[in-house]
């Protein structure tokens, strides 16, 4: 696949990815995290092969840990010990430099696999809270460490992790362009360039499946919606209606496209589009723009921004009877609503004083709370385990960046890139269970 | 020059003040066309018109990026009086030739979400495009596209900059591509 995607791929892109897989696209700071997150020990994995580690797995444990802004992994240096079986781990040694959980483990090579072998410690009860074999290939490796972290942080927070997702973004080089859709781990590494474009890039949206993306794109003088194959990038043009073509967003199950297109040269309305048919039903009949369509987990039910009643505000469509309910009443411009993935809340973005934020919505009470502090936050979208928000934000020198800020407000990143502006982040649904054998026994 | 069309411009919306003074959200009534007409007269905005300063004309292909640039006000599409002038020189233009196509290019600024700035532009852009069929332009010399805030004319972060995002510009060399970066 990588050298199929690098053929396409134009010598400058080429080189900009470089050669490295864990290519890192992005640079994340966090800008805030909990006030007392958990100590925890990470031990540098006993790499059981020739030569060194291919991916340095304890340490992207630690980083994916840290980046939840939840805990507080402690620095190599500090480590008392590097215990990397049970019967080398003193609990002595992790209580001295108050650290609660321990990590330690092994890469082993098996034939043309790798086996990852890791254990997760209460340092307090020396307790062992977790102990799995996880089968991977040198390929896979960087993979598997975000499998572990998943584990770790499902062990200890109850919530299922996000490390083994991948994020879609826009990134402008300029205000003429080029621009690109690229594609990254969530940390931002295996950045890979997956569209190139002249022209204007926008609206990326993960089909449910993760396997494709729909966005759209400019060229002789017309938009157009495309929707790719991520891993073959092979692509098919669905949509080049006269006059606006914009917001893709998959249905649930994957089959369908609900779009914004222009119905006459003045008036965007929403339409559905079967991907398989071809066929284009009118939603929407409105004089007004309505488009910002979002579906809600039913598959029933699509939220979308419209300025119908004067303002754009949030509505949700029925799809069975076409009933239609107005969402936000607070202020005069909310507009661009992500779902949680539970369905319970929305993620938009809230003009009030000049600044554009991103709230959330709860559609239970219709309560809705600030989230960001602008001045230009936009582009919402959801971790798949509804626990964090991606976003993109203007700094205060002016750069474009992707941020993160999580549900409940507390934790906070940044993530910018070396070059170019960069905005409308798609987060993409968890990918298929990976293998985990039984827990190890014994050392 | 400029100050020359700003001075009409201006003459242009007193007198359509009393008719226009609330513009909707399209193009003016019909009876203020007459007042256009004579106005271009005076102007010699004409097929054949005084060579203006720069060796620019001030409709047509060969006109500057300020003939060719409408604004408007935030979150609204209405045309302003101040460009009624502008685009009856270039509807003029479009109707001594037939076969002059152009491509409306509508913008917004940043200040909305991007999705919904792509809406406003073409909204914007279809109110010029109205207003032109409405001085006679033919519906096949009038193509739209909206690029939302894209392709800012100023990068700025501040109210200067927005006003001048906020816009449509006239492309009569639609096949060369995007015109509306200065």
């Amino acid at each position: 696949m990588r050298t199929r995607l690098m053929a396409v791929l134009s010598l400058a892109a080429a080189l900009l990815l470089g050669a490295g897989a864990a290519h890192a696209d992005l640079v994340i700071k966090i800008t805030q995290g909990v006030s007392q997150p958990t100590p925890i020990a990470v031990v540098p994995f006993a790499w059981k092969g020739a030569g060194t580690a291919p991916v340095d797995v304890a340490q992207v444990v630690g980083n994916d840990l840290a980046r939840s802004g939840l805990f507080a992994p402690l620095p190599v240096s500090q480590m008392l010990a590097q215990p990397t079986t049970k019967s080398e781990v003193q609990f002595v040694n992790w209580r001295a430099v108050n650290v609660n959980y321990l990590v330690i483990g092994s890469i082993a090579p098996a034939g043309d696999r790798l086996l990852v072998r890791f254990r997760l410690f209460n340092v307090y009860t020396g307790q062992q809270l977790l102990g799995y074999i996880l089968p991977t290939t040198r390929e896979n490796l960087r993979f598997t460490a975000h499998v572990v972290s998943n584990m770790v942080y499902k062990s200890l927070t109850g919530v299922r992790g996000a490390f083994t997702t991948r994020i879609a973004y826009i990134k402008q080089m300029s205000n003429k362009g080029p621009w690109k859709l690229i594609v990254a781990d969530a940390d931002g590494a295996n950045a890979q360039v997956i569209v190139r474009s002249p022209g204007l890039l926008m609206s990326p949206d993960w089909s449910p499946d993760g396997k494709r993306i729909a966005y759209v794109q400019y060229h002789d003088n017309q938009s157009h919606i495309y929707v790719q194959n991520v891993a073959t990038g092979k692509r098919r043009m669905v949509l080049a209606h006269p006059g606006v073509n914009s917001a893709p967003a998959f249905s649930p199950d994957g089959n369908r496209l609900v779009v914004a297109l222009s119905s006459t040269p003045a008036n965007t309305d929403l339409y559905l589009l079967d991907l398989a048919s071809g066929d284009l039903r009118r939603l929407t009949h409105s004089a007004a723009i309505d488009t910002e369509p979002a579906w809600m987990p039913s598959g029933n039910t699509i939220v979308f921004t419209s300025d119908r009643g004067g303002s754009p505000q949030i509505y949700a469509l029925e799809l069975d009877d076409g009933s239609m309910e107005r969402l936000t009443w607070n202020g005069s411009y909310n507009t661009r609503a992500a779902v949680a993935p539970d369905g319970k809340r929305l993620a938009l973005v809230h003009r009030g004083g000049g600044a554009l934020r991103i709230a959330v919505l709860d559609l239970e009470s219709g309560n809705m709370k600030l989230l960001t502090d602008g001045p230009l936050d936009r582009s919402p979208s959801f971790a798949p385990n509804g626990e964090m928000i991606l976003y993109d934000s203007l700094t205060g020198s002016g750069a474009r960046v992707l941020a993160t800020v999580s549900v409940d407000s507390r934790v906070r990143e940044e993530l910018s890139g070396a070059t170019g502006g960069l905005s409308q982040p798609a987060w993409g649904p968890f990918p298929p269970r990976p293998p985990i054998l039984a827990a190890p026994s014994g050392t | 020059m400029k100050k020359l069309f700003t001075a009409a411009a201006i003459l242009s919306a007193l007198a359509l003040a009393g008719c226009a003074s609330q513009p909707e959200q399209t193009a003016p009534a019909p009876s203020t066309q007459g007042t256009a007409t004579s106005t271009t007269g005076t102007e010699g905005a004409g097929t054949q018109p005084v060579t203006p300063m720069m060796g620019q004309a001030n409709a047509g292909p060969e006109s500057s990026y300020e003939n060719r640039v409408i604004y408007f006000d935030f979150n609204r599409s209405v045309v302003q009086p101040e460009f009624f002038p502008l685009l009856r020189r270039q509807a003029d233009y479009l109707n001594a030739h037939a076969g002059a196509v152009i491509l409306l290019e509508g913008y917004a600024d940043e200040r909305g979400t991007r999705e919904y700035n792509i809406g406003l532009g073409a909204r914007r852009a279809a109110s010029v495009r109205k207003f032109l069929l409405l001085q006679g332009v033919g519906d096949d010399q009038i193509k739209t596209i909206s690029y939302g805030e894209a392709y800012p004319a100023d990068p700025g972060h501040n109210e200067a900059a927005w006003a001048k995002n906020r816009r449509v510009v006239i492309n009569f060399h639609p096949d060369q591509g995007r015109s509306g970066l200065r």
